[in-house]
């Protein structure tokens, strides 16, 4: 039940985003902010691959933010 | 001509980061508007865990260029030299205890009330290449291929994806999917389901899997400072999904181990078997926030699969910019999940096991199937050099705790004292240098 809680609020949250986008975002002389490295989603590409890669071999989850690169006989 | 690359000026690294926020399906990639050279980002990871278990040097490069219009060729090479010692999967005892060794391994020896653990040695050679362009005004389309080889599995991969852009580039919908194919060359072979260690036959010299990946994003702008990324994924493998080297424990009522039928001189320990099925399934939502000057990063996961583990992630990161070109970033990261339906720390002789024949149709005692907890604490400093060129160090302790007695084992006496959960303690240092040529 909790996770059909969290399904339903997630696409709650999905649809908020797409309905409401003419009401948020910005224009584009306003990405100053969003244009800078730190604000890139995946600035640093090999320590995230480095991260999903450990907790991928030592945990009974993984995904999430994207493909993992190659199986491993580390899991 | 020009005109459309002045104005790319403005909205692509905006557009690229929508794209790469789209679950990383695009890489990321860093726009230099006025040349085209290699971007070149390199790492060298050194991992080790407590008590002597594994320890990994894993030096790592990427080279990414434009070659011309945004269209991007991305290559990356990684290697991995790992040693030390894994669970094999028994439970510490209160006698000193050798083990056979699986898979035709060595012969080992645990001390009382040590975890007991296998050496190994292995290689890991990665190789992963990618292709990305802008498709007509508002499309990205990305493919890529991965090669991974050890020295008792291998693994292909081919993936695609596909980013639209709305709203001015303010919102991003992507779609992805991924095709993995998994060879096991276990050392020895491959072992039959709860065969005894001591059996020597095998089911065949290796085993396949094939993993399908499937994932949609949606990423949106909401503010100046914020963005916001959400994602479903859906992963599901078919085949071989044993740990060949992990053995379980087979106990009298007492905690006690039992003599092996066909070799009474030696304890029963049999090999795990799980399904050869899985379906996984998560949602993963990340907000980016700039504040005055800092940057915050914080992100939650809700996974669940059919193997009856749930976990929920929370991660974040503060970066804290010190001076003009370098920053500090604690990490912290709260990890849970549950154990497997099959999850068994170990199996108990006349109900699980009767004659040396497992009553069960899946169990392991793997650890990562099991319930606990993870904390991760981690602190980098970076300093840029110049305009991609940065330098950086990490440092990072991650933590396992669950639970030291199992309900199972609470009044089994042989028992009594020990610490039946392995645990697990990691230290990282991570070293990376980006440039330009």
């Amino acid at each position: 039940m909790s996770l059909l809680k969290f399904k339903l609020g997630a696409i709650m949250i999905g649809i908020c985003l797409l309905s409401s986008c003419s009401s948020i975002g910005v224009k584009p002389w306003e990405r100053d902010l969003l244009a800078k490295k730190s604000m890139q989603p995946n600035p640093y590409p090999l320590e995230t691959a480095a991260d999903e890669h450990t907790y991928f071999s030592k945990e009974g989850s993984s995904g999430g933010k994207g493909f993992g690169g190659g199986g491993c006989g580390c899991n | 001509m020009q005109l459309i690359k002045s104005s790319n000026r403005k909205a692509g690294p905006v557009r690229v980061a929508l794209a790469a926020a789209s679950a990383s399906l695009l890489s990321g990639i860093q726009v230099h508007a006025d040349e085209n050279p290699w971007l070149v980002d390199s790492a060298v990871l050194i991992y080790n865990e407590s008590g002597g278990r594994v320890s990994a040097t894993e030096p790592v490069v990427s080279l990414k260029k434009d070659m011309g219009d945004e269209h991007f060729l991305a290559l990356k090479f990684t290697f991995d030299a790992l040693t030390g010692a894994s669970p094999n999967g028994a439970i510490p005892s209160k006698q000193t205890i050798t083990y056979t060794g699986t898979s035709g391994r060595s012969s080992y020896t645990t001390t009382v009330g040590k975890l007991p653990v296998d050496s190994f040695h292995d290689q890991r050679r990665a190789f992963g290449l990618n292709w990305d362009q802008p498709l007509g005004d508002n499309f990205h389309v990305s493919i890529g291929g991965d090669y991974s080889h050890e020295n008792d599995y291998q693994s292909n991969g081919l993936s695609a994806a596909i980013a639209r852009d709305f709203n001015d580039k303010n919102t991003t919908l992507s779609l992805g999917v991924n095709l993995e194919e998994d060879s096991s060359n276990a050392i020895g072979g491959i072992p039959y389901a709860f065969s005894a260690s001591s059996l020597t036959s095998r089911v065949a010299s290796s085993e396949n899997k094939n993993v399908h990946d499937i994932l949609f994003g949606i990423s949106q702008v909401m503010s100046r400072n914020w963005l916001t990324q959400l994602n479903y994924s859906h992963s599901a493998s078919t085949g071989y999904q044993n740990d060949p080297y992990k053995i379980l424990s087979v106990l009298d009522s007492n905690g006690n181990t039992i003599a092996d039928p066909n070799n009474t001189s030696s304890s029963l320990w049999l090999h795990e078997n799980r399904p050869d099925a899985r379906n996984r399934q998560s949602i993963f939502w990340e907000n980016k926030i700039h504040l005055t000057e800092d940057v915050i990063d914080v992100s939650l996961r809700h996974y669940s699969d059919d193997w009856g583990i749930k976990s929920e992630t929370f991660d974040i990161r503060y970066r804290l910019e010190v001076g003009e070109n370098s920053y500090f970033e604690p990490h912290f990261r709260y990890y849970t999940q549950n154990a497997a339906n099959f999850y068994r720390p170990f199996l108990v002789n006349g109900t699980d096991v009767i004659n040396g024949i497992s009553q069960l149709t899946y169990a392991s005692s793997d650890p990562r199937l099991a319930k606990f907890t993870g904390n991760t604490f981690g602190l980098k400093w970076g300093y840029e050099i110049g305009r991609n060129s940065e330098f950086n160090i990490r440092v990072e302790k991650y933590d396992q705790t669950g639970k030291s007695v199992p309900d199972v084992a609470k009044n089994m006496f042989a028992l009594s004292g020990l610490n039946l959960y392995p645990g697990l303690s990691t230290q990282t240092v991570m070293v990376g240098y980006s440039f330009e040529f």
